[in-house]
C-alpha cells in the first residue's frame, strides 16, 4: 500500500550553488533532494519512492573539508509504495505464461501468480494465451486481478522488488536439468547473490515455504534447508530465473 | 529475515519503522500525484520527461484504481472509515490505518467480502457486528453515488 513517511536525509550541495541571497540556495537544496529521491528509486524498508510531498525543515549546513561541498540535513515527507505479506491488492495482468501470470501493480512490475495458486483455472494455449475456469472466467492480458501477497524480497542489485515463479519446470529438458545439478554446488553462492528476491503471490493459502520445500524435493529428492529458495530459482528457466542462473554459471567459470 | 516474517498485513502486523508512517488510499495518492503532475505541466513542456519511472507507473496505477475522484469525496471516505472502525483504537493508529486503506481501495460490496479482506474488523475488542459493517459500506456507496 501507499505510505506517507517522514524521513531525514543529508543533501549535498556543491559550492557553486551556494548563493547567499534569496531563495536560490533553498531551491538548490530542494532540487537536489528531489533528484536524490527519484534516483534512489526504492529501498528495502520503505519500498518504492514515489514523490516528495513537503519539505519540513532544512538544518544547518556542514562544510565537507575535502571537497567544499555543503551537507544539509533535510527532513521531509514523501510517499512510498510497499507491499506487505498478506496484503490484498489489485493488479493488471501483463504476461501470460504456461505456469502462471505476471501482474503489474503500481511501480512493481513483476508480480508472479503461479497456476498452482489458482487451481480452478486451466491454461489455454494460443497466440493470446489465457487461463480459464469452469465458469468461463478468464485471466488474460490486461485483466484486473485481486491478489494476496504471500511474499516479497528485495533485490539489492537492481533496487527492485521482483517476482519469481514457484512452480518447477516439468518440461525443462534433461540436458538443462543436468547442467543445473552439475553446477549446483559451485554456483550456489554466486547465484544467491545475483538473485535475492521473490514477491510471490497466491490466491489460495498454502505457505510459500512449504511450496518451495516441495519443489526442492521434486528436483533433488532431498531437502536442503536453506537452499530451497535457490532451487526454485534454479528450476525456473523463464525470465530471470534461467537467465540469471546462466549468468551465475558463467560467473563461476571465470 | 525474521523481521520480515513478522510483517503480515492480513493480521495487520507491520514492522516497527512504519509506526510513524501513515497509510494512504489510492484515491489520496492520486490526488497528490495529479496535483504534482499539473504543476509540472505548467513549468515544462514535456512533463513526462521530468518524472521518474516509479512516479509515472504509480500515477497510472492510482488513476486506474481509485474509485473516488473528487477531493471532497476522498475526505469523506476517510472520515467514514475512521469513524466506523477505528475510534476505540487510537493507540496503534498506523496499523489500523492500513485496514482503513484496504477497505477504501478495494471497496467491498458485501459484509462477507469486507470481513474476508480485513478479518480484524471482526476480531475481539473491535467487535463490529455485521450491521455496523453494512452501514459503513452503505455510507461508502452513497458517496460514490453522489460524487
Amino acid at each position: 500500500m501507499f505510505l506517507k513517511v517522514e524521513q531525514q536525509w543529508n543533501v549535498i550541495v556543491s559550492p557553486e550553488k551556494l548563493a547567499a541571497k534569496g531563495l536560490m540556495l533553498q531551491k538548490a537544496i530542494v532540487v537536489r533532494l528531489l533528484d536524490d529521491f527519484a534516483s534512489k528509486k526504492a529501498n528495502k524498508d520503505l519500498g518504492y519512492f514515489i514523490n516528495v510531498t513537503t519539505v519540513e525543515n532544512i538544518g544547518d549546513g556542514k562544510v565537507r573539508h575535502s571537497t567544499g561541498d555543503v551537507l544539509f540535513p533535510v527532513s521531509f515527507s514523501g510517499i512510498t509504495f510497499k507491499m506487505f505479506r498478506g496484503e490484498i491488492l489489485r493488479g493488471v495482468v501483463h504476461k501470460v505464461l504456461k505456469h502462471g501470470v505476471f501482474l503489474k501493480c503500481g511501480p512493481v512490475q513483476n508480480i508472479y501468480l503461479s497456476h498452482l495458486k489458482m487451481p480452478d483455472y486451466k491454461y489455454v494455449p494460443g497466440e493470446n494465451a489465457f487461463f480459464m475456469n469452469d465458469k468461463q472466467s478468464r485471466i488474460e492480458k490486461d485483466v484486473v486481478v485481486r491478489f494476496i501477497v504471500i511474499g516479497t524480497k528485495w533485490m539489492e542489485a537492481e533496487r527492485e522488488f521482483q517476482a519469481l515463479r514457484l512452480k518447477a519446470e516439468e518440461e525443462i529438458t534433461e540436458r538443462k536439468k543436468k547442467s543445473v545439478d552439475f553446477n549446483w554446488k559451485s554456483i550456489k553462492y554466486a547465484y544467491a547473490e545475483l538473485i535475492s528476491i521473490i514477491p510471490v503471490i497466491q490466491i489460495a493459502s498454502a505457505s510459500a515455504a512449504d511450496f518451495m520445500a516441495e519443489q526442492f524435493q521434486y528436483n533433488h529428492g532431498e531437502k536442503l534447508g536453506e537452499c530451497n529458495e535457490l532451487t526454485v530459482k534454479g528450476t525456473s528457466n523463464l525470465l530471470h530465473g534461467w537467465t540469471k542462473l546462466r549468468i551465475a554459471i558463467q560467473a563461476c567459470k571465470c | 529475515m525474521s523481521g520480515e516474517e513478522e510483517e503480515n498485513a492480513s493480521e495487520l502486523k507491520i514492522g516497527e519503522e512504519f509506526l510513524k508512517a501513515k497509510c494512504l488510499m489510492n484515491c489520496e495518492v492520486a490526488l497528490i500525484l495529479e496535483h504534482k503532475y499539473e504543476q509540472l505541466q505548467q513549468t515544462s513542456e514535456d512533463p513526462m520527461n521530468q518524472v521518474s519511472q516509479v512516479f509515472e507507473k504509480s500515477l497510472q496505477y492510482v488513476k486506474r484504481f481509485s474509485r473516488y475522484k473528487h477531493a471532497d469525496a476522498v475526505r469523506q471516505v476517510r472520515e467514514i472509515l475512521s469513524r466506523y472502525q477505528l475510534a476505540e483504537f487510537e493507540v496503534r493508529v498506523c496499523i489500523l490505518d492500513s485496514a482503513l486503506c484496504v477497505l477504501g481501495n478495494l471497496c467491498p460490496e458485501t459484509v462477507e467480502e469486507a470481513i474476508a479482506m480485513v478479518p480484524s474488523i471482526k476480531t475481539k475488542g473491535r467487535a463490529h457486528d455485521d450491521d455496523a459493517i453494512e452501514r459503513m459500506l452503505n455510507d461508502l456507496s452513497l458517496i460514490k453515488k453522489f460524487e
